[in-house]
């Protein structure tokens, strides 16, 4: 056998060889070569070498250069005496080479090095623990970096090493006056972001301190519930002792949500004004910024100053007003159409509205697209929760979110509402900001004071634990759906309070207070009824109608408020100025019963509701309209109500086909849609047909086709049925009250609008606060008012000649006055 | 046929080879930095001025100007400043030593020194070839002096002359470099010494570049192969 044909390769691994054959002769198998280092690459042999030489050929050239008398072979010996450690790695890179040369031919050697030499040390090195190797290596890299250092040093001032150790300090002191003109100019650099940062992020925050405001509770008028619960986390904040004595925690955060106007501001200025602490109040803008980075740092500077505050005056309010501006992460990553997303999102918002309570309140006009939803009355007839459902079902076909007392709507189909009703898309403040909050409302607490901190570290004493800041956050909003929902886990906002639409005692109150502040001659019973009728009047839109009562009043040159002009404002606030447009007479006949119809169905039907106003003034698109209000505020709807909604509804179809032989105008449609949805959802949910089972529940949470339920009908069969029904029980009741719809419809030609007490006057017989009711209970009135409606009907079907005229009830009084007259009724002197 | 660790062994060897003769170089190169040649160039490259020692002298650079031609009296510690921040000097001496004799007319060995210096405003307004003769020894008063001794005394004066002056050349270099080079003797306490000087000055007149060597007249006349190849190595190629 060649030795040299051996795994080791040279002759020296001869030994190796022998035993491999006799383990070989032994009959064992054969081991596995013996290991040695993988042969390097020839230019990785040789590479450092000719760097190293190629470095002092250059050091021998550049002694040569420009030196006319130098030759060659003094350059090089020069150099190799002032450049030897060159010459030194040379001879240690080629003492390596063989080194590596040697360990690729002979495993003995390969092995010694690798196990005996360098194993052994690598055992001994990790002796050490992790901990003390990582200090030694610290330790050796700070000596090398300083040695190094002190050796270019000493280089550069041509010293020895030793010398140069001790004119460092020397050096270091005659260079204190540079070094303190670059510190200088560093601070002066860097002072200038510092200053403009500083600047920038102030404002935006001004802080109350006890008495500044003189805003109390009692102000506050129909809250009293929100009230307790405000004044129970005040009362907390005040005396923590008594909660965290138990073992809890004072409340950190309340939101205060709610439609606009019903005085959540009022409520956060009375909370500044009762406590004893100080109040921050932050601006709705104050993070916005113009750079990046400012709103984070706003963020900051708010929360070192409401600690700073918490520790002087054990604690602190901070109230966010609109915080609906502090914007929502969700919309970031949300970007416009981006419909993979939306189920997501109605999740979110699902799990917000589950949050705000079982009857989350939304304003539908803010986000819904609800413009065309005016139809011919404008829904204004429906009660509250008919409205909120077809304006619920609107929201989610057009792609908004509803939050009607069904709970959330479905998922959008058109994300841009969304985002409107969010922070223009692009979350509050600039990137960061939210966050930033979000951190410093539970974030990490750190030790105060620089004594604190490193004084006692370095003295081995534990630092202090950070002290407890006692800052209650509160949040006013009227867009809940718009916060993040990080800011609402418990532990930032602890606690949900809706502001909703104040009681009737709170809105007599403000009634009250508003009016007392001017002139008027308003009974309490009218101040009580007021308040009956507006039972979503909010302290704003109070205050907003009691002044624009006295500006009608002024108008007419007078100082005192009537009712009258109480009764107008309240027209002009809720529904807007008239357009000056008159109807043609046939189309006001017509438009007139229409409402008529509306008004006598919802007068002899509805519940717990009174007509507010009917009028057949053009408003926009509107025609007119019938207008209800609540008198009582209930919570859910009965299946019999919704029929009588529905016949509302139904009631001008009904009443046009009865009165122009059985023509209907296409005005109609409005009140049709509302009605077939308000039955078709009733059916389909709350058992209102002949089923039982929740259509939209199969529909929507199992893989049922609810048409499975009564596969017999089709649904819209049964829809059409229901509607069939009610049509003709509205049908019946007009049939009934066909004097006191052409009376209404008369009053409404003669006055265009008529308040909600007008139409009971007439309805009853009685004097109105405008219209005289007891004429239309005259005898003779039926007829005239039939020959008019005839002569209506007439004109309606194209015939020659025929002229409206509205017949005047004065002359229907001047008639009955002369046919009593004999009869000494004494009743004529109260019909002028 | 080949066998198969035949291609191996030969690669091996070769690799061996090379080992060997890089070993072989690194000990030469090692070895031929054991004769010392720093000492040999007296250079100032950012001035331009070389000067090559035979085998055996030293030099060392000298931080203090010497004020040789200037008048210490008269210079303010301003001027003093100045001089040091615009003069080069460096100490050469035949004798070997790490610390030279920096111009010892005494000395058994030559010794002198190279300058280069940035002449002060005055001094260059005013400054013409004949001044460099007199920059070390006023040459033509001592000239004169020995002269009138001469008359005086003409035999001993001429057997023991006060001043020699051996030889005196013009000198013109490259790029407008010129000046003299001047060998005379003088009699000083410690005996009769001799000097060697070649000052040249650039083509703008504003940088004195002078070679002063020195010894005792004696060791000049065993040595003068020496400060003569010295002199002539003398090299100014001006940077500015």
């Amino acid at each position: 056998m060649d030795l040299s044909d051996l795994p080791g390769g040279l002759a020296g691994t001869a030994a190796e060889g022998a035993a491999e054959a006799a383990a070989a002769a032994n009959g064992l198998p054969p081991a596995d070569p013996p290991p040695v280092r993988k042969p390097a690459a020839i230019w990785d042999r040789i590479k450092f070498l000719l760097l190293f030489g190629a470095l002092f050929l250059f050091v021998v050239a550049a002694q040569v250069s420009g030196n006319p008398l130098m030759t060659w072979g003094d350059a090089f010996s020069i150099e190799a005496r002032s450049s030897w450690w060159l010459l030194a790695l040379i001879g240690v890179e080629m003492a390596r080479q063989v080194h590596m040369f040697i360990g690729e031919r002979s495993s003995p050697y390969y092995v010694f090095w690798t196990d005996r030499v360098f194993g052994r040390a690598e055992k001994r090195m990790l002796r050490l623990d992790d901990w003390n190797r990582f200090r030694a290596s610290r330790a050796a890299k700070w000596i090398i970096t300083l040695l190094v250092a002190l050796f270019i040093y000493a280089r550069v001032v041509h010293l020895s090493m030793f010398d140069a150790v001790v004119q460092v300090p020397s050096d270091l002191w005659s260079a204190i006056p540079l070094l303190l003109q670059v510190v200088l100019l560093l601070v002066i650099v860097v002072g200038q972001f510092v200053a403009i940062f500083w600047f920038m992020s102030k404002g935006g925050v001004e802080v109350y301190y006890p008495d500044d405001v003189k805003t109390r509770f009692t102000d506050v008028w129909g809250q009293d519930h929100v009230v307790s619960r405000v004044k129970e986390n005040v009362f907390y904040l005040e005396h923590p002792e008594e909660i965290e004595g138990k073992g809890g925690y004072v409340p950190g955060g309340i939101l205060l949500w709610g439609p606009p106007g019903t005085g959540k501001t009022l409520l956060a200025e009375a909370v500044a004004g009762e406590t004893g602490k100080p109040y921050v109040f932050i601006d709705p803008g104050a993070f916005q910024a113009m750079f990046m980075g400012v709103g984070i740092l706003k963020v900051k500077s708010l929360f070192r100053k409401l600690r700073k505050l918490a520790l002087r005056y054990g604690g602190v309010i901070a109230f966010f007003d609109e915080a609906d501006s502090l914007g929502n992460r969700g919309q970031l990553s949300q970007g416009f159409n981006r419909g993979s997303e939306r189920a997501a999102s109605s999740h979110r918002t699902a799990h917000l509205a589950s949050h705000l309570g079982a009857h989350g309140w939304r304003a539908p006009s803010y986000a819904d697209g609800l413009a065309d939803l005016t139809g011919c009355n404008g829904l204004h007839y429906l009660t509250d929760q008919a409205k909120a459902e077809v304006v619920g079902h609107r929201a989610s076909t057009a792609g908004g979110l509803g939050f009607g007392p069904d709970g959330p709507g479905r998922p959008s189909g058109r994300t841009v509402n969304r985002v409107v009703a969010g922070m223009g898309g692009m979350g509050g403040g600039d990137m960061g900001t939210l966050q930033a909050l979000l951190a410093e409302m539970s974030g990490l607490k750190k030790p105060r004071g620089f004594l604190n901190r490193v004084v006692r570290r370095a003295l081995g004493m534990k630092p202090k634990p950070p002290p407890k800041y006692r800052i209650l956050i509160m949040m006013a909003t009227n867009m809940p759906n718009s916060l993040d929902e990080a800011l609402l886990r418990p532990g930032r906002i602890d606690r949900q309070y809706e502001v909703g639409y104040p009681s009737k005692e709170g809105r007599i109150k403000t009634y009250e207070g508003y009016l007392a502040k001017v002139k008027h001659e308003l009974t309490d019973d009218q101040v009580e009824r007021l308040a009956t009728m507006s039972t979503e009047a909010t302290g704003a839109t109070i205050k907003d109608t009691v002044n624009e009562a006295l500006t009608q009043a002024i108008k007419d040159g007078r100082e005192v408020i009537t009712w009258a002009d109480i009764l107008r404002a309240r027209v002009i606030k809720e529904h807007g100025l008239p357009d000056d447009h008159e109807h043609i007479e046939r189309e006001r006949h017509s438009i007139a019963l229409h409402e008529a119809c509306h008004a006598v169905v919802a007068y002899r039907l509805q519940r717990g509701r009174v007509i507010d106003m009917a009028t057949i003034e053009r408003r926009g698109g509107v025609g007119g309209f019938v207008a209800s209000v609540n008198v009582e505020d209930s919570m859910f709807q009965w299946k019999s109500e919704v029929e009588i909604q529905v016949m509302v509804s139904l009631a001008s179809l009904v009443g046009e086909r009865m009165f122009f032989d059985g023509d209907n105008t296409v005005g109609v449609g409005g009140d049709l849609r509302s009605a077939t949805y308000l039955v078709s959802r009733s059916i389909s949910m709350a058992a209102m047909g002949d089923t039982i089972s929740s259509w939209l529940t199969l529909a929507n949470d199992l893989p049922i086709n609810p048409i499975a339920v009564d596969a017999d009908r089709p649904f819209g069969e049964q829809v059409e049925a229901k509607l069939q029904a009610l049509y003709r029980r509205t049908e019946d009741v007009l049939a009934a009250n066909r004097h006191e719809v052409l009376a209404l419809t008369h009053a409404l030609e003669t006055h265009k609008t008529i308040t909600g007490e007008d139409v009971e006057a007439i309805m009853e017989g009685r004097e109105g606060p405008t219209v005289d009711g007891r004429r239309y209970h005259e005898p003779e009135f039926l007829d005239i008012a039939e020959e008019y409606h005839h002569s209506a009907l007439r004109a309606h079907r194209g015939a020659n000649g025929s002229e409206l005229h509205l017949p005047e009830l004065d002359r229907v009084a001047a008639t009955a006055t002369d046919q009593t007259a004999s009869s000494s009724s004494s009743a004529v002197a109260e019909t002028d | 046929m080949v066998a198969p660790g035949a291609g191996r062994r030969r690669e091996t060897w070769s690799v061996v080879r090379v080992a060997v003769a890089g070993l072989v170089a690194g000990a030469l190169l090692l070895m031929s930095a054991c004769g010392s040649a720093s000492d040999k160039y007296v250079t100032n490259k950012a001035a331009g001025v070389y000067v090559r020692l035979p085998d055996g002298w030293s030099q060392a650079r000298v931080q203090e100007p010497l004020l040789i031609g200037l008048d210490a009296r008269q210079l303010s510690p301003e001027m003093y400043s100045l001089l040091r921040q615009i003069d080069w000097l460096t100490g050469i001496d035949a004798s070997g030593n790490e610390k030279p004799n920096v111009f010892n007319p005494a000395a058994e060995q030559p010794n002198g020194f190279v300058q280069v210096r940035q002449l002060l405003p005055e001094e260059a307004k005013s400054i013409s070839t004949n001044d460099l003769r007199d920059l070390v020894v006023p040459i033509d008063q001592s000239q004169a002096a020995q002269e009138e001794l001469v008359r005086k005394d003409p035999v001993s004066a001429r057997l023991q002359p006060a001043f020699l002056l051996i030889l005196e050349e013009s000198v013109k270099k490259g790029n407008g470099v010129h000046g003299v080079h001047l060998v005379y003797q003088l009699s000083t306490s410690t005996g009769l010494v001799t000097f060697d000087q070649t000052s040249l000055l650039d083509s703008q007149q504003t940088v004195l570049y002078q070679l002063v060597m020195t010894c005792t007249a004696l060791c000049y006349a065993q040595y003068g192969s020496s400060v003569t190849s010295v002199q002539h190595s003398f090299t100014v190629n001006p940077t500015t």
